[in-house]
């Protein structure tokens, strides 16, 4: 098995604000390994972009801060970095890929321009022939047709798709070790969706990079992780290899929301869904943070919080009834 | 004050408003400051004496405003040792009561703005739908003139009617709307472009309606909203510019107490009258604040869109 | 580019033969300058003779038609007050203008810029508040009064600088700074909140993402796209800038082209006034055109798009 380049360790991360403290992510660890997907899945505002802005720690000032945990790339904790070490790592060692296509590019700077400038900002390579060859070759990489013309284009001359890829290529540029995709696939439209994922994944074969998936969709999960952590108010409930999240879910939330996906091969008669809401993250309950909503739940549930158990090889959950 | 967080996960965290006691007490005081100034103005404007019903002794004026009295001029105001409640804001060099001119004047900017206003939201409003509901060339045409009548500066229009004319209220009124319906037409154009591609108006060509029509009961109405917050908007803006050209002796002719008149008469007495330009110049300030911050406030709650107003 | 360039100066010419008509109409049919010269004492054959010396008895085109001519052979009229060509008294008063306004707008512009980025990149701060705290007083004092206020505490009251006129730097700095204050609240709050909303912008956040300096980000990034908003405003700003300058060269005394128009108002001298608005119409027209092409550089989507 390759080496594991990623690894997260009990990680805390709170908003502070007028209003109180949010505990956006609330001790969450993890690995990930070279060559390796891992899907980050969840509901909206679990945290799962919280935990992807920690690690290239960007986040929003000065509300949120990490306030625990350590994040541990290539043996180094970079919590430990200092600002200029870390802006260094930034786009070179860990780099991430933001949803949606139509606006993460500059309007006003060709597409040429903006890869090349992450690639002189980080191999600090000055001559522009060099330059330009990078930004092709960054360009081919994302599989762009024609990257010698594409690279005077302005974003607004191309489709979404080709923007995204054009994202794709700014984050590889400089082939880090590390990929953060949070949510790339939600903005476009399901045929090229498939082809997109295709290309994750061919990406990743060339560079052995490592991506954290961030992502709703199960059924993306199924087509590109290969281990998945699902995520619940700050909290990784259940992680496991994809296969056993799907055939053999432990954790009462894991299996709701594998029941909540729609599928054709079944006859439904009414969508699944789950009842209830996510809790506030300023005020937690006491005990597991899934208790109100689940259907299994027991009286020791509602007053200690599980422990992260090993069932078994590579498939760990936080679940009383799982023991 | 909302804490700003960038990542879209958290700001659809729970809604707890993050604003203290203090900054909405703070919040609700930039409306309420505002309309009772504005209120005030207009109060005073309408009551500054009752002329129009036929009692133009009877008012809130306490002299007439054009009556010299020499014996009693350049007077401080009351709090000054040389000053008395007779003339509670002074008098100036002609002996002409402070307060009295101040509340005639606050008549005399309200009624050019409201002129203007009307004027130039009419005008501005119609070509704006036309411009921008039938496009092409009609439409370019239209922008063109938008943009030009916006560069120009609508001191040198005063100034050209005013050399042919001779400065009066209705060079005054006509200099400013020859340009001033161009901020309107600018925007209920964009209005008009959006309101265009929306389905309702889709359905009201597909069921025949004429284009007049459509313009009338289905853009139109849509637009008042924006057009509503442009004419707010606009008042401190008149108000400044008829007191500008006063000043310069092309607005409205003295012997009549516009605030632009009476700062002027103040220039040069600076130093020893210092009353005399100071306080239409507050009264100025006072009036556009209250004009510009209750306009926030209603584009904050009709369209925040237009923030860039 | 060039394209574009081209077709817009073509407008531009176009729109200037349009107001110097419109202009030509407005003096002549707005009311009768004959009238106006004339004194109570004058007979109507000494207003027709008025007339006929201004020839105005001829018919609107031909009057406009002579005035063409006239132009091009550089006659821009006499003027009935000081009896001298328009031409050599704009001569002698553009340059005063000129000294006025362009450290102003210079001065205003570069400070509306820096003051707006500041304000926006340091939100809520202290600093944040003394722009917002500017920008509302900027759009409420009216500009007149506040040269007057300037006037009162620089020159009266401590008597640090001169009150009126030409001279060396130091007659120079109130009429900058007041005719400044015309323009630098309205560009300063503009550019502040476009620069808010940019730094908002999912882009900003891939810059970040690539581990770029702060300095970069809002200097190359932000400020390229957050300029693009006031740019369209530019024009309208610069008609504030010449109403500004009329009104502080009356207050300054400061021998410019505002200051001989407010007396050629005064005195009626309409041909005077009628060749400085028709310049001054070319100034605004030239400087828009210039605002266009410098907005055309700066954002792609409009060069690409005005084939």
């Amino acid at each position: 098995m390759s080496e594991i380049v990623l690894k997260v360790e009990d990680l805390h991360t709170s908003f502070f604000t007028r209003a109180g403290e949010f505990k956006a992510v609330d001790g969450v660890s993890f690995y990930v390994r070279e060559g390796e997907t891992f899907g980050l899945v969840g509901e909206s505002a679990c945290g799962k972009t919280v935990t992807g802005l920690s690690i290239l720690r960007l986040l929003p000032e000065p509300a949120g801060k990490i306030v625990g945990g350590k994040i541990i790339l290539d043996g180094k904790n970079i919590l430990e970095l200092s600002k200029k070490e870390m802006r260094a790592y930034r786009g070179s060692m860990i780099s991430m890929i933001l949803q949606d296509p139509m606006t993460s590019l500059n309007p006003v700077y060709t597409v040429g321009d903006q890869i090349a400038e992450s690639v002189r900002q980080h191999q600090h390579i000055q001559d522009s022939k060099m330059v330009e060859d990078q930004v092709i070759s960054a360009l081919r990489l994302l599989r762009i047709p024609a990257p010698e013309q594409r690279l005077h284009d302005y974003p607004f001359q191309m489709s979404g798709g080709m923007r995204q890829r054009v994202v794709g290529s700014i984050s590889m540029s400089c082939y880090p070790r590390v990929l953060i995709a949070d949510e790339p696939t939600t903005a476009l439209d399901a045929t090229i969706q498939a082809q997109y994922l295709a290309l994750f994944k061919d990406v990743q074969k060339k560079t052995n990079v490592a991506i954290i998936f961030i992502t709703h969709d199960f059924g993306v999960v199924a087509n590109i992780c290969q281990r998945v952590a699902v995520m619940y108010a700050g909290k990784i409930l259940e992680t496991a290899k994809t296969s056993t999240i799907f055939k053999a879910p432990k954790h009462p939330y894991t299996i709701a929301l594998i029941h909540s996906v729609p599928r054709l091969d079944r006859k439904d008669d009414r969508l699944y869904s789950i009842e209830g809401q996510p809790p506030s993250l300023l005020n937690l309950p006491p005990g597991c943070r899934f208790a109100p909503r689940c259907p299994d739940v027991m009286d020791i549930c509602r007053e200690q919080q599980p422990p992260e158990v090993e069932i078994e090889e590579g498939h760990s959950v936080s679940c009383w009834k799982v023991k | 004050m909302q804490e700003k967080a960038s990542d879209s996960e958290t700001t659809a965290k729970p809604v707890v408003s993050g604003l203290s006691r203090r900054a909405r007490i703070m919040k609700r005081l930039t409306f309420i400051i505002p309309v009772v100034i504005l209120s005030l103005i207009i109060f005073v404007a309408i009551f500054a004496d009752l002329a129009w019903i036929g009692l133009p002794d009877v008012g809130l004026a306490p002299y007439d405003p054009v009556k010299m009295s020499l014996p009693d001029r350049l007077k401080p105001p009351f709090w000054d040792e040389d000053g008395s409640t007779a003339h509670l804001l002074g008098t100036d060099k002609m002996g002409r009561d402070i307060l009295s001119r101040l509340i005639f004047g606050a008549r005399i900017s309200l009624s050019v703005s409201l002129l203007v206003i009307l004027i130039t939201s009419f005008v501005g409003t119609v070509l704006g739908i036309l411009g921008g509901y039938l496009g092409g060339r009609t439409e370019a045409f239209l922008m063109r003139i938008t943009d030009i009548s916006l560069a120009f500066p609508p001191i040198l229009v005063a100034m050209l009617l005013a050399v042919s004319m001779g400065p009066s209220f209705t060079t005054v009124v006509l200099a400013i709307s020859l340009l001033g319906w161009a901020p309107y037409a600018r925007l209920i154009r964009g209005e008009t472009l959006r309101l265009r591609e929306m389905d309702f108006v889709a359905q009201a060509r597909v069921i025949g309606t004429s284009p007049f029509r459509i313009m009338l009961r289905h853009i139109f109405p849509n637009v008042i909203n924006p057009l509503i917050i442009i004419m707010t908007l606009q008042v401190g803006l008149l108000i400044i510019t008829e007191a500008s050209l006063s000043f310069l002796g092309v607005g409205i002719p003295p012997p009549a107490p516009s605030w632009g008149n009476m700062v002027n008469d103040g220039r040069n007495l600076v130093d020893t009258a210092w009353w005399i330009s100071t306080f239409p110049g507050i009264a100025i300030a006072l009036v556009v604040m209250s004009g510009n911050f209750f306009g926030d406030w209603l584009r904050d709650k009709l369209d925040p869109r237009l923030r860039q107003l | 580019m060039v394209r574009f360039i081209i077709v817009r100066l073509i407008q531009t010419v176009v729109a200037l033969i349009g107001i110097a008509m419109l202009i030509f109409v407005l003096v002549r049919v707005s009311g009768d300058p004959a009238l106006m010269l004339a004194t109570a004492a004058s007979t109507e054959e000494d207003i027709q003779q008025i007339r006929v010396n201004l020839g105005l008895d001829k018919s609107i085109p031909e009057q406009f038609w002579i005035f063409v001519t006239d132009v091009v052979k550089g006659d821009l009229g006499k003027s009935l007050f000081k009896k001298r060509p328009v031409t050599e008294m704009i001569g002698t008063a553009l340059p005063n203008s000129l000294k006025l306004i362009i450290p102003s707008w210079v001065l205003a512009m570069v400070g509306a810029l820096l003051l707006g980025v500041l304000g926006a990149t340091r939100r809520d701060g202290f600093l944040d508040n003394g722009v917002k705290f500017i920008a509302i007083l900027g759009q409420a004092l009216p500009g007149f009064w506040v040269a007057i206020v300037a006037v009162f505490i620089f020159s009266v009251t401590w008597q640090i600088l001169p009150t009126s006129g030409l001279g060396g730097i130091d007659h120079y700095v109130l009429p900058v700074c007041t005719l400044g204050f015309f323009v630098l609240p309205g560009m300063m709050r503009l550019v502040r909140s476009s620069m808010l909303d940019v730094l908002d912008s999912e882009y900003i956040k891939l810059a970040r993402i690539k581990g770029l300096s702060e300095r970069r980000i809002i200097w190359k990034h932000a400020l390229r796209n957050a300029v693009i908003a006031p740019l369209t405003v530019a024009g309208m700003l610069f008609a504030m800038l010449i109403t500004g300058a009329v009104i502080i060269e009356t207050v300054f005394s400061w021998p410019g082209i505002g200051f001989i128009i407010v007396e050629g108002v005064l005195a009626r001298d309409f041909p005077l006034v009628q060749a400085i608005v028709i310049m001054v119409a070319v100034f605004v027209l030239g400087i828009n055109l210039i605002v266009d092409i410098t907005y055309a550089y700066i954002d792609p989507q409009i060069r690409y798009q005005q084939t």
